[in-house]
């Protein structure tokens, strides 16, 4: 500021001078914070990279699609999951697997086509007429995806 | 679809939007306004959204030769007058700015954006609400031809969220002719480029290209937005979207309050109605807009009633959805139970108590943006009634009323409050956060006119030979 005080007035005084320094420490702060989580160590993978594809970032979105792939769209899947588990599991079978359709059970059956098994407390087996589309641990069970090969 | 081809597929929808978007404004006659080419990606995706919605009542097949068919016999019509405009592409270019201190924060924003934009249409979506609700709802949508909810009627759906964000998904399939859920999430990086663009455009000629390019830069880096933009739980979610046509709704109140043109207030209600249609949250704004235009009005020359006329086709939408919502009993959760009886003062001091804790644990002004909503607003208060600026008046009106709102659900719906604040207090202010910003913006804009530019004058004579 100058003598005559000419600045200070052009910039509102103290509260122009106050909003205009939040509105700079914000945007500061934003652009670190928020540069720090894109391009810094602990940054998430690379939106283009291996690791943030569905497979990795979300097992049982992945086993689905990984199912609707070998299912005709008329076909059912079974999806077996603890009750808990069980709204998820409706969602992510409805969406992934549209326009299949899906029951949900809290014990598998093998009357269908497609058979999911969501946080089973270990490896399920591969049940007889069926082949393994996808076995994977995801916290805090297994996550595994059957497609029929003969019927039962 | 591999990662460059679903980049591509992203560009192609972004610039068949903006096209659309630019058609759509001649035909209502508002691509006069300052905000025109900035909002025209966002009013093209919404409009095409809209376009499928009335193609499923009459019967009309989606696909892309119905859907941009018109669109190009539209275009041809007003071929002459696009020569005219590519014309006159070189005085444009002789009278756009020189290098200044604006290109230093836009510098910076691009190097956020890049990522995000990669980010929002790459990562895969993971949340609950999107898998759940939008992008279901889409699936559906595109397997009937039609807007249709029955199979989806279930309260944890939430029937009463209105359709249009699916839509605007549903239009990213039928351009680029396949269903994919990550292309799905194309509408919020068209949403983000049209706020930062729009505030770019409205806040350049008052405050000059410094303060217009730093407003941009603090909107595109704002960490709430991580989640819906690039860390990834939230993508999908339609909140930033909500959040983005208000963001774009005040923008264009401001314009209008700043120059008196008509346009700009069609622009503003246009832009409030899609926010209604995008997610509830939306109404409460365009009460708060109303309240807003209505209470500023006087101190402006007459409204063109012709040229807001064409608001009434997005409003017609928002009237019929609201008549479904209220025939078929799809009631708002939060909503359901609210009621006089929950005015006891004992339950409503308990419940802002709570919420008061809730708000105090989240002051920090590091890593979340709570801290920096309260302090944007107070500073933005205090200076809108100290040097009585009347834009900044209305803009700060508005975001106390829509907060106003959102305080009143929680103060009064029945449920378990903690719940509501765990799940939903971050999406609020997600739509809140623009509105902070844009009103502090409005409130600082007249007193940095000249910091960064070469002068007011010769600013402004460069902005106004730019293209409308």
């Amino acid at each position: 500021m100058n003598d005559d005080g000419k600045p200070a007035r052009r910039l509102g005084g103290p509260v122009g001078v106050a909003a205009i320094a939040v509105l700079l420490a914000w945007a500061t702060r934003s652009v670190v914070v928020e540069g720090l989580a894109i391009y810094g160590a602990g940054a998430p993978p690379a939106p283009w990279s291996s690791a943030a594809q569905a497979t990795q970032v979300d097992p049982l979105q992945g086993a689905l699609t990984s199912l609707a792939d070998r299912l005709p769209p008329g076909a059912t899947v079974n999806v077996a999951a603890p009750t808990a588990d069980q709204p998820t599991a409706e969602y992510w079978a409805t969406y992934f697997l549209f326009p299949r359709r899906v029951r949900i059970t809290e014990t598998p059956t093998l009357d269908t086509p497609g058979l999911v098994i969501v946080n089973a407390p270990e490896r399920p087996a591969t049940p007889a007429g069926y082949q393994e589309v996808v076995a994977v641990r995801q916290d805090p069970g297994w996550l595994a995806a059957f497609v029929r090969v003969a019927g039962p | 679809m591999t990662a460059p081809l679903l980049l591509a597929a992203a560009a192609v929808y972004f610039l068949v939007a903006t096209g659309v978007g630019l058609l759509l404004l001649r035909l209502a006659g508002w691509d006069g306004s300052r905000l025109a080419p900035a909002v025209a990606p966002a009013f093209g995706a919404a409009g095409l959204g809209l376009q499928l919605w009335a193609f499923g009542l009459v019967g009309i097949p989606w696909n892309a030769l119905t859907l941009l068919g018109p669109w190009v016999i539209v275009g041809l019509l007003f071929m002459p007058r696009l020569v005219r405009m590519l014309s006159r592409a070189p005085a444009w270019l002789r009278a756009a700015p020189r290098p200044n201190w604006a290109w230093l924060p836009l510098g910076l924003a691009a190097l956020l954006v890049l990522p995000e934009l990669s980010a929002v249409v790459l990562r895969p979506v993971v949340g609950n609400d999107a898998i759940a609700i939008w992008l279901m709802r889409a699936r559906v949508f595109q397997d009937l031809g039609r807007v249709d909810l029955r199979g989806l009627t279930a309260p944890s759906r939430h029937p009463d969220y209105p359709p249009l964000f699916s839509l605007m998904t549903n239009s990213t399939w039928v351009v680029t002719g396949g269903i994919s859920q990550q292309l799905a999430k194309a509408t919020n990086g068209v949403l983000l480029l049209a706020v930062a663009w729009a505030i770019y455009r409205a806040f350049r000629p008052v405050g000059g290209p410094l303060l217009a390019g730093i407003g941009v830069l603090a909107f595109v880096a704002l960490p709430s937005f991580d989640p819906w933009l690039y860390s990834g739980y939230y993508l999908g979610y339609a909140d930033f979207a909500a959040g983005c046509w208000m963001a774009l709704s005040a923008l264009a109140l401001y314009t209008w309050l700043r120059a008196g043109e008509s346009i700009d207030l069609a622009l503003a209600v246009t832009a409030a109605i899609v926010a209604a249609l995008t997610k509830n949250e939306g109404l409460p704004f365009l009460l708060a807009l109303a309240a807003v235009v209505v209470f500023f009005r006087r101190r402006l020359p007459g409204t063109r009633l012709l040229a807001v006329m064409p608001v009434a086709i997005p409003g017609a939408f928002l009237v019929g959805w609201r008549a479904t919502v209220l025939l078929q009993g799809y009631g708002d959760q939060q909503l359901q139970g609210v009621s006089l009886a929950n005015l006891e003062p004992g339950l409503l001091a308990s419940r802002a108590v709570h919420i008061a804790d809730f708000a105090l644990h989240l002051l920090d002004v590091i890593r979340v943006d709570y801290g920096w909503v309260v302090l944007a607003g107070l500073v933005t208060l205090e200076l809108a009634l100290v040097s009585r600026n009347i834009l900044a008046r209305a803009l700060i009106v508005l975001v106390v009323l829509q907060a106003a709102a959102y305080l009143a659900v929680y103060l009064l719906a029945p449920g378990d409050i903690d719940y509501w604040l765990n799940t939903s207090a971050d999406r609020l202010t997600v739509q809140l956060l623009p509105l902070v910003l844009v009103a502090l913006l409005s409130a600082v804009a007249p007193l940095t006119r000249n910091l960064g530019s070469r002068t007011a004058v010769q600013s402004v004579a460069a902005d106004q030979a730019s293209p409308a």
